[in-house]
């Protein structure tokens, strides 16, 4: 398990990490969030001592992070990086020999990654030669070749078409399956809500939401209310945010909320097509964690 | 996994990707085909292939043709004879540059300017076909002649004879100083932009996720030396066996050869060092091609006087400007092996001169590895070298 404790990193006045403290269980997948520029890089950064905290610490299976613990980490950061030069199994190769996999060991296992994303025709192209999308699939094989205990991977969703988005979504459950900690950033809620068992909100540099998400969400002082009245969403005076939905109006409200008294109330506005409530979508936590 | 065997994975890549690139494979063919051929040339130039002709009319003494072999051996110059069997008939031969001048027994006839080294070997040709018939006219053999001679035989004694290893030396020298300046030059730029591209490449964090920065310098460092090596081998040993062939001068030229092959190995692994993780350091300021062009420009500006004052050395091995210019480590690479070549060096000096760039060397990568690591992962605008000091990651 990784254990980020306290962490806190100051660049002259930024504060780019304020106490941050959250876990990374094996076998499960933590989503990452947070608005733009509330740490989430410097956090990941800091997990491979590519940043030095000014204080905390940062575990893994309650011992300090060391060198050698990095070479069993896989990250994959924001800014996608390979050498276009090189040729494709060649990267592969290199990445899982730097991480200390023996000549034989990093060959095969380069080639049951080229497979698996479907690069094994382009093996001996070099890197440049790529599409995007290909270059996107050989950056991740970089960060799994080397079979990593604890994955961290920073946007990893942005700028993939839907069908790369299954194919990740994919893979990074089946890494979590054979027990990998798995964490990763993205601002696409519907999908870490689908992903994740884990979510952990940070803002400011402070974690302000953070745990199992079924949990998270059922502890939520929050609930979603979805009245229709005469085929129009409608909104009662309790509400505290309304988010748009396709099919109309969804509102957030307290859940001491009286049902009764608002069913009432929406019957005396007129015919009730719908009247639902339930547990807070992650994308209500967040909004409710981050508002400011 | 060992951290030593990380920084060779890093070693091994850089050199093996560089050394696979078709263009330093016929760069460094065509300079190491060049170099050889400077043999034959230098050979041809010193040995002065074309021979002399002298054209000799009917009228020679006997004898003179020998003699003028003879003569001709003893001063080691190659000369032909042509027979003419009028003197109008040599003349014309003259005028035709069939012969360089015509003999007659009593004159030599040259068409617009005297051979000096020709004038003395007819001569002495002349003098002994003479030697040959007072000795006939005395009843004596041309041995007992000479014995009575003897006497007026002069023994040479010369103070300072020039010396015959001073022009391979000088030639040992060029070619050293202008190896290691360009090598030097060229490998430690290789550092700069491998350094800058992994940052515009973005695969600088993806790297040092899984190693030190210190292991990625050292890696690279390493690797795009053993290459720079490999060159220096190549071209060096290159020259030594050109100027072998060549046989310059009566000397062992392999002998001296050596002697400035290993001081340019030595001196190129030093000098490599030193200004390598300079370049290092200087290449992780910059994310972009056209910022790095101006960063690159400092370190020339340090090694032209050092050049310079190689090439000075030449002229003037032992000035103190020149003895004091090899003991300044970033200039020593390329004035102490020119002074090496020239053969002008007290031992004292050049350990001095290894232990003060060694010194100086070790200061140079511990503040360059500081920048290099404080500027590595600020990715964008040129990282000024104070702001790289001072980061903390």
């Amino acid at each position: 398990m990784l254990a980020v404790q306290n962490v806190s990193k100051r660049y002259g006045d930024v504060v780019a990490l304020d106490g941050a403290t959250f876990e990374v269980e094996r076998a499960r997948i933590l989503g990452f969030l947070g608005p733009n520029g509330a740490g989430k890089t410097t956090a990941m950064r800091c997990i491979f001592g590519l940043t030095e905290p000014d204080s905390g610490s940062i575990e893994w299976d309650a011992r300090p992070v060391r060198s050698r613990d990095r070479v069993r980490f896989g990250y994959m950061p924001e800014e996608r990086g390979l050498y276009p030069k090189m040729r494709v199994r060649e990267q592969l190769t290199y990445f899982a020999r730097l991480s200390g996999a023996n000549g034989c060991d990093a060959e095969s296992a380069a080639d049951l990654w080229l497979g698996r994303f479907g690069l094994a025709g382009r093996s001996r192209a070099k890197v440049e030669e790529l599409s995007h999308g290909n270059q996107q699939r050989l950056q991740l094989a970089v960060t799994l070749v080397h079979d990593p205990v604890l994955l961290v991977l920073d946007e990893p969703f942005a700028g993939l078409d839907p069908l790369g988005i299954d194919a990740l979504s994919l893979v990074l459950r089946e890494v979590a399956d054979r027990g990998v900690a798995v964490v990763f950033s993205s601002h696409q809620l519907d999908l870490v809500e689908d992903l994740c068992q884990d979510v952990a909100v940070i803002d400011r540099g402070k974690i302000v939401l953070a745990g199992d998400l079924g949990e998270l969400r059922s502890r939520a002082r929050s609930r979603r209310l979805d009245i229709m009245v005469d085929g129009t969403p409608w909104a009662p005076t309790e509400t505290r945010a309304v988010s748009a939905a396709a099919d109309g109006g969804r509102c957030v409200v307290d859940r001491d909320v009286d049902l009764t008294r608002l069913l009432a109330e929406a019957q005396n506005a007129g015919r009730v097509d719908r009247f639902s409530f339930g547990l807070p979508s992650l994308s209500d936590l967040f909004r409710e964690a981050v508002t400011r | 996994m060992s951290p030593l065997r990380q920084t060779w994975e890093i070693t091994r890549r850089e050199f093996l990707q560089r050394a696979k690139s078709r263009g330093f494979q016929v760069m460094l063919l065509v300079t190491a085909g060049l170099i050889l051929a400077l043999g034959p040339v230098l050979s041809a130039i010193s040995t002065d292939a074309e021979p002399i002709r002298a054209g000799l009319t009917a009228a020679v003494p006997d004898g003179s043709d020998e003699a003028i072999q003879q003569q001709s051996a003893a001063v080691d110059v190659s000369i032909e004879t042509v027979a003419y069997p009028t003197l109008d008939a040599a003349t014309e031969g003259l005028r035709s540059g069939a012969v360089d001048a015509v003999y007659t027994g009593s004159t030599i006839v040259w068409l617009d300017q005297e051979s000096a080294v020709l004038q003395s070997v007819i001569a002495g040709a002349a003098v002994s076909v003479r030697f040959g018939e007072v000795a006939q006219q005395l009843g004596i053999s041309e041995t007992e002649l000479a014995a009575a001679f003897k006497m007026a035989e002069l023994e040479p004694r010369v103070l300072s004879p020039p010396d015959p290893e001073a022009e391979p030396r000088r030639i040992g020298a060029l070619i050293a100083v202008t190896l290691l300046y360009m090598s030097i030059l060229i490998f430690g730029q290789f550092v700069a932009l491998g350094v800058m591209e992994e940052k515009q490449n973005r695969v600088v964090e993806v790297v040092l996720s899984r190693v030190e920065p210190a292991q990625l310098l050292i890696g690279k460092v390493v690797g795009i030396g053993a290459l720079g090596l490999v060159q220096v081998v190549a071209l060096g040993g290159s020259a030594w066996f050109a100027l072998s062939l060549a046989d310059v001068a009566d000397i062992s030229v392999s002998r001296l050869g050596g002697e400035i092959f290993f001081s340019v190995i030595l001196w190129f692994l030093l000098g490599y060092t030193m200004y390598a993780v300079i370049y290092a350091a200087l290449g992780a300021t910059v994310s972009r091609q056209e910022d790095l062009q101006s960063t690159l420009i400092l370190p020339v500006i340090v090694m032209v006087p050092g050049f310079l004052l190689g090439q000075f050395a030449q002229e003037q091995p032992d000035s103190i400007v020149v003895v004091v210019a090899s003991l300044v480590p970033l200039w020593s690479p390329m004035v102490m092996p020119t002074r090496v070549a020239l053969g002008s060096v007290p031992l004292w000096q050049l350990i001095l001169a290894v232990v003060l760039v060694v010194v100086f060397s070790y200061l140079v990568i511990r503040a360059a590895a500081r920048v290099y690591r404080g500027a590595l992962l600020r990715l964008g605008a040129k990282v000024r070298l104070r702001d790289a000091w001072h980061m903390t990651t």
